[in-house]
């Protein structure tokens, strides 16, 4: 009978008191582990690694995690993320006003680096990482500093690649109506310095600069129609940088909420400099 | 010797490498990209789960061969590497084991995410794994090999060597060899024999034995060996270099049969005492009373070695190695014992449905190939070819088998992401496809770069009729907009009128480029040249009047038509294009997968295709459902040459041509064809063939017929009864085609009927054109309206119409196909004769009705109408 089930529930046996008890134990700690840990920590600050095959994205990553010696490294197949601490000096800037012993300091070190393969057909994965980010904080577009001799096939490669994803961060901006996404700064890293063809980071930049125009020029003479009196109006979607400007430069992407910065360093060769790249991490975290 | 092995993340990192002598980033770069990202893999690559590295082809590069294996579900991948030259039959082996113990030892911090740091000391296990198979390896190498003579000395000369360090190897084991792999390796061997071989004159291998023991151990069989070392020194000394012959002989015996009894054997003592008379008895030296205390010490000290303080890990490794490689194969045992047992795939197919909605499930290839089956069948259906297909599944399944599927994940879902991963990974391009970027860096190169300017050459191929000269105006059209400078190159020498075609998109592109700006000049040097140099003239031409791009259009050819194909390596060679591009129908189908494997090879090595132009989009449509039959023909006419009544039964009358009547009307019946051309003579009375109208002349005799608008030509006419004039009963189509042909034209398919050689004076043999090219018929056209481009003749006479038209069809540019039983001469000779010269001289296909209908099924289903 129901009723007797209804009389057993709502008289103070010792069982029912006991599993209600329980149950109002539970639920809290059961609330908590379920809720707030899943949506609070889990996501670390992630930092994302690009660039052209063969630049030191792997190399960086296994420095990075391990501190003193970059591994040997072939070409990626599948990105990896791996989760790195900042080195022993540097603080997170958002972790700036803690105090030292700040027991919350260990967890604000902490960030997640992405590596992507280079190889032009696994671009994708760095891209799908770019267009739905998770807590992203920072990009480091690694550059082979040696290779970007004016000229040289791999510049243009690499400005094909940088002008693509740049072309997505300002799309990005330029799309979302209402909020705006959060910023993602861009850090071009000119590796391999130790090299003695390497350019100084500040020709790279230039070099980089040069080279994207031309992408941008190329990339806009697409069919066009041949009739005569034709007026091209609209079709801008995809300039990069600044409309109507003859130049590329990087400082053109601010308008877009990307800044970009570039400097040199090497992963492997002797002594790995890093430190500018240090620098620029603990300052996005 | 193995160069290096390397044990390395599809993240790229390597988690732990042995080099012996170091190689370049590269080969292993190369084979990533190769196989893993690129595929290029050669088809059948193993697809099942776990394959050992046998299953895998090897792949190549620059004097190193790679075998290699992988780990789907931890992603790691195991290569090694070696000189090609060297011939390890172990390296499998080998590779397949390291593969089963590093998974096992260091499986669970593989798993681990976040990290790519695995804390391994796997050396020791390595060397060991080396050590066994290369000792294994040797084993079986002098024991299959029957000249005992030449082998034997082979292992001693390397023990030898191996005794001291510098001198360079014969090849079989590298100089970076460790140091303990030598003593284990040939320690029997080399302790004996080291004194007169090696370079060094005064100290015995002897020598090198207790300069090992020393360090070596503490326990009481150091000691052993200790006492034992000396009197085999002393021995080493007193057998000095002239018994080493009997050294020699002797010294590898015993090696082989202390190998066969098994590696770690304690009871091995006991055949090598046995064998030692038997060596003694060989040996007719003095010495050979020596022998047996020296082969017993000698080995007692590759025992005690093993037992040593260095080695006793080794032991204990060996031991550990062992376990985790049986333990290994018993796994793979039980599992494939448990899916045969009743109950046990009772289990197993409740947990794979249970798995199957809830995820976690790992795939099999049972678990596959129903799904992969429908794949295949649907991209067949949408007009995929075949080949591509398979392909594809196949690298979808390999992606697939022994991966684990995601929570409440299906397997049809987790096969449709592979599909579509699969999908863009062939398509996306590895490099960049900005033409205008390329050919600015080529044509304008940047003032800092030492290049040299040049025009930037692109080529086209294709087969006949697919659209070249029409995508090359339209790419030139594409330039000039972009204000290039372009030179259009008539490279197609052979096909009459394909220069004036050119000629005229040429003009109406300078016309273009009047007010688009741009430049375009056309280069030819009319028809006949070779055109590999016509093109290299080209290039020279334009980077002298500073032209920045040269478009070449070559002749079309037929993919299997070798002797065509065969010119095209010459060409590449001496237009060297920087991109040569093939045209290819939308509408080919299936046929486009040969296409461009054959015109990709036949530019030869170091050269291939760099991108396809797809034509005729618009005529496709999406294929569904479409039977194979229709798309096969597409673009295929059935010709029916003269197949009158007065050539079989009439005035011509031939025995011989009622037997291809069955044939022509199978043709009819059970295929679909877009176009039917039926071609018939029909001569106005007093035709320049008939002998009536040459008095005196006899009929099948020839006359001198004067070329109508020149009188010296002279064209030879054999003279024919009266045939073929019109209105009569012999003109007629016979009776079973002429019903066929009213039932189908205008409903199934169009046919059109060409009435040739009306012309009093001049004869017409082939349905295109008379005999002396006054005038031209409409098949031509008729054709071209219906983009025809392969023709299926058939009918009468092979030597005369047959004949004349299957050749003025090759120089139209056709793929002409003769039917050799649905058409027939007047005799076998006059057939064979016409037959032989057809497909030789003029490369027409001939093949017979069976191997017709082999090639293309008649399609299932209600065959009549």
């Amino acid at each position: 009978m129901a009723s007797s089930w209804v009389d057993a529930l709502l008289s103070p046996s010792p069982l029912v008191l006991g599993i209600t008890v329980i149950i109002a134990l539970l639920i809290p700690i059961f609330l908590h582990s379920f809720v707030f840990r899943a949506s609070g920590l889990t996501t670390l600050p992630s930092i994302l690694l690009i660039g052209p095959s063969g630049s030191g994205k792997t190399s960086l990553l296994t420095l990075f995690e391990r501190g003193t010696q970059a591994a040997q490294t072939h070409t990626s197949q599948a990105p990896i993320a791996v989760e790195c601490d900042l080195p022993v000096g540097k603080t997170a800037s958002s972790a700036r006003y803690r105090s030292e012993h700040d027991p919350a300091n260990l967890t604000t070190k902490k960030f997640l680096l992405i590596d992507t393969p280079g190889h032009g057909k696994l671009r994708h994965h760095a891209l799908d990482n770019l267009t739905n980010p998770q807590n992203l904080r920072g990009i480091i577009f690694l550059v082979d500093a040696a290779t970007l001799s004016a000229g040289d096939e791999g510049l243009r490669q690499t400005a094909d690649y940088l002008h693509d994803i740049l072309l997505i961060l300002q799309k990005r901006m330029e799309s979302s109506s209402g909020k705006k996404p959060k910023e993602i700064p861009l850090l071009v890293a000119a590796n391999k310095m130790d090299l003695f063809t390497a350019l100084p980071a500040a020709l790279v930049k230039s070099s980089l600069e040069a080279e994207i125009t031309k992408v941008r020029t190329s990339r806009s003479k697409g069919l066009l129609d041949s009739g005569i009196g034709m007026e091209e109006d609209g079709e801008k979607d995809d300039w990069l940088g600044e409309v109507g400007s003859k130049d590329f430069k990087f400082a053109q992407m601010e308008e877009f909420d990307v800044l970009v910065e570039v400097s040199g360093g090497n992963v492997a060769g002797g002594e790995p400099v890093t430190e500018k790249w240090w620098r620029w991490i603990s300052e996005r975290l | 010797m193995l160069d290096t092995f390397e044990i390395l993340t599809t993240s790229g990192v390597v988690l732990w490498s042995k080099t012996y002598s170091p190689i370049s980033p590269a080969i292993i770069n190369s084979l990533i990209t190769n196989v893993f990202i690129e595929e290029r893999t050669l088809p059948g690559a193993g697809v099942a789960d776990d394959i050992s590295a046998a299953n895998n082809p090897p792949y190549k590069y620059d004097q190193h061969t790679l075998k290699w294996t992988t780990v789907k579900e931890l992603n790691i991948i195991f290569v090694a590497v070696y000189r090609s030259l060297l011939h390890l039959s172990w390296i499998d082996k080998l590779v397949d084991n390291i593969k089963t113990i590093f998974v096992d030892l260091y499986g669970d911090q593989l798993r681990k995410p976040h990290t790519t740091v695995v804390e391994c000391h796997f050396d020791d296990y390595f060397d060991q794994q080396v050590r066994e198979l290369e000792k294994t390896a040797l084993n079986q190498d002098t024991r299959t090999a029957e000249s005992t003579a030449f082998i034997e000395q082979a292992p001693i000369s390397i023990s030898g060597d191996l005794g001291d360090e510098p001198p360079p190897l014969p090849g079989l084991l590298s100089r970076g060899q460790s140091k303990n792999n030598y003593r284990d390796l040939t320690s029997n061997d080399s302790t004996p024999i080291a004194t007169p071989d090696t370079s060094r004159p005064s100290t015995p291998g002897g020598h090198l034995l207790t300069g090992k023991s020393g360090p070596g151990g503490k326990g009481s069989r150091r000691a052993r060996k200790a006492a034992n070392t000396p009197t085999y020194q002393s021995s080493g000394d007193e057998t000095s270099a002239k018994k080493t012959r009997a050294a020699r002989s002797a010294a590898p015996k015993k090696g082989r049969k202390w190998d066969a009894d098994g590696l770690a054997d304690e009871d091995s003592d006991t055949p090598l005492d046995y064998s030692a008379p038997a060596n003694g008895a060989n040996s007719t030296d003095g010495i050979s009373s020596d022998r047996p205390g020296a082969v017993e010490e000698v080995d007692q000290a590759t025992w005690g070695s093993k037992t040593g303080k260095g080695q006793f890990v080794l032991k204990d490794l060996d031991d550990q190695v062992h376990s985790i490689l049986a333990s290994a194969d018993v796994k793979k045992e039980s599992s494939a014992e448990s899916s045969k047992g009743l109950v046990g795939s009772g289990f197993s197919a409740i947990g794979g449905l249970f798995r199957n909605v809830v995820g976690g499930k790992t795939l099999t290839k049972a678990d596959l190939d129903k799904a992969m089956k429908g794949m295949e069948d649907h991209l067949l259906r949408k007009n995929v070819a075949r080949e591509a297909a398979i392909r594809l599944c196949e690298g979808v399944e390999r992606e697939l088998i022994g991966v684990k599927t995601g929570n409440f994940e299906s397997v049809q879902a987790k096969i449709q992401t592979a599909m579509e991963s699969s999908l863009r990974k062939i398509l996306t391009p590895t490099s960049s496809l900005d033409l205008l970027r390329e050919i600015d860096a080529v044509a304008s190169p940047s003032a800092l770069s030492m290049q040299k300017r040049r025009p930037y050459v692109i080529s086209i191929v294709g087969v006949n009729g697919v659209g070249k000269s029409t995508n090359l105006s339209k790419i030139c059209f594409f330039l000039l907009q972009n204000k290039y400078k372009v030179l259009v190159v008539a490279c197609d020498t052979f096909r009459s009128g394909a220069v004036e075609q050119l000629a005229v998109h040429v003009r109406n592109l300078k016309e273009l480029s009047a007010r688009e700006g741009g430049e375009v000049e056309l280069y030819q040097k009319g028809y006949g040249k070779d055109a590999a140099n016509v093109a290299k003239d080209s290039v020279a031409f334009a980077a002298s009047e500073g032209f920045d791009v040269v478009l070449i259009d070559t002749a079309g050819r037929r993919h299997n038509d070798t002797r065509l194909m065969s010119s095209l390596e010459k060409f590449a060679k001496f237009a060297n294009p920087d991109k040569i591009l093939m045209v290819g129908e939308a509408l080919v189908g299936t046929d486009s997968v040969a296409q461009a494997r054959n015109f990709n090879t036949s530019f030869g090595a170091g050269r291939s295709l760099d991108g396809f132009i797809i034509s005729k989009c618009d005529t496709v449509g999406d294929m569904v459902g479409t039977l194979f039959s229709h798309k096969l023909h597409k673009n295929t006419a059935l010709v029916l040459i003269d197949i009158q009544n007065d050539f079989i039964s009439g005035s011509l009358n031939n025995s011989r041509a009622p037997a291809i009547l069955p044939n022509v009307y199978s043709l009819l019946d059970t295929q679909e064809w877009p176009l039917i051309i039926a071609s018939q003579d029909w001569h106005p009375e007093g035709h320049v063939s008939f002998a009536s109208a040459h008095p005196g002349v006899a009929q099948f005799e020839t006359v001198q017929n004067p070329f109508a608008d020149s009188s010296n030509f002279v064209e030879t006419q054999t003279v024919y009864p009266d045939h073929c004039v019109p209105e009569t009963w012999g003109s007629q189509l016979e009776d079973g085609i002429k019903s066929r042909l009213h039932n189908l034209e205008g409903y199934r398919t169009s046919v059109q009927y060409i009435k040739k050689a009306q012309n009093h004076s001049i004869d017409s043999y082939s349905a295109f054109g008379d005999n002396q090219y006054r005038r031209f018929t409409t098949l031509d056209s008729e054709l071209r309206i219906h983009s025809i481009d392969k023709l299926i003749i058939t009918g009468l006479v092979t030597s005369a119409c047959v004949r004349g038209t299957a050749i003025d069809g090759t120089k139209l540019g056709y793929n002409v196909t003769i039917i050799s039983d649905a058409t027939e001469g007047t005799s076998q000779e006059s057939k064979d004769a016409a037959l032989k010269e057809l497909s030789q001289v003029w490369g027409v296909y001939v093949m017979n009705m069976t191997e017709w209908q082999a090639e293309n099924p008649v399609p299932k289903g209600p065959s009549g109408w």
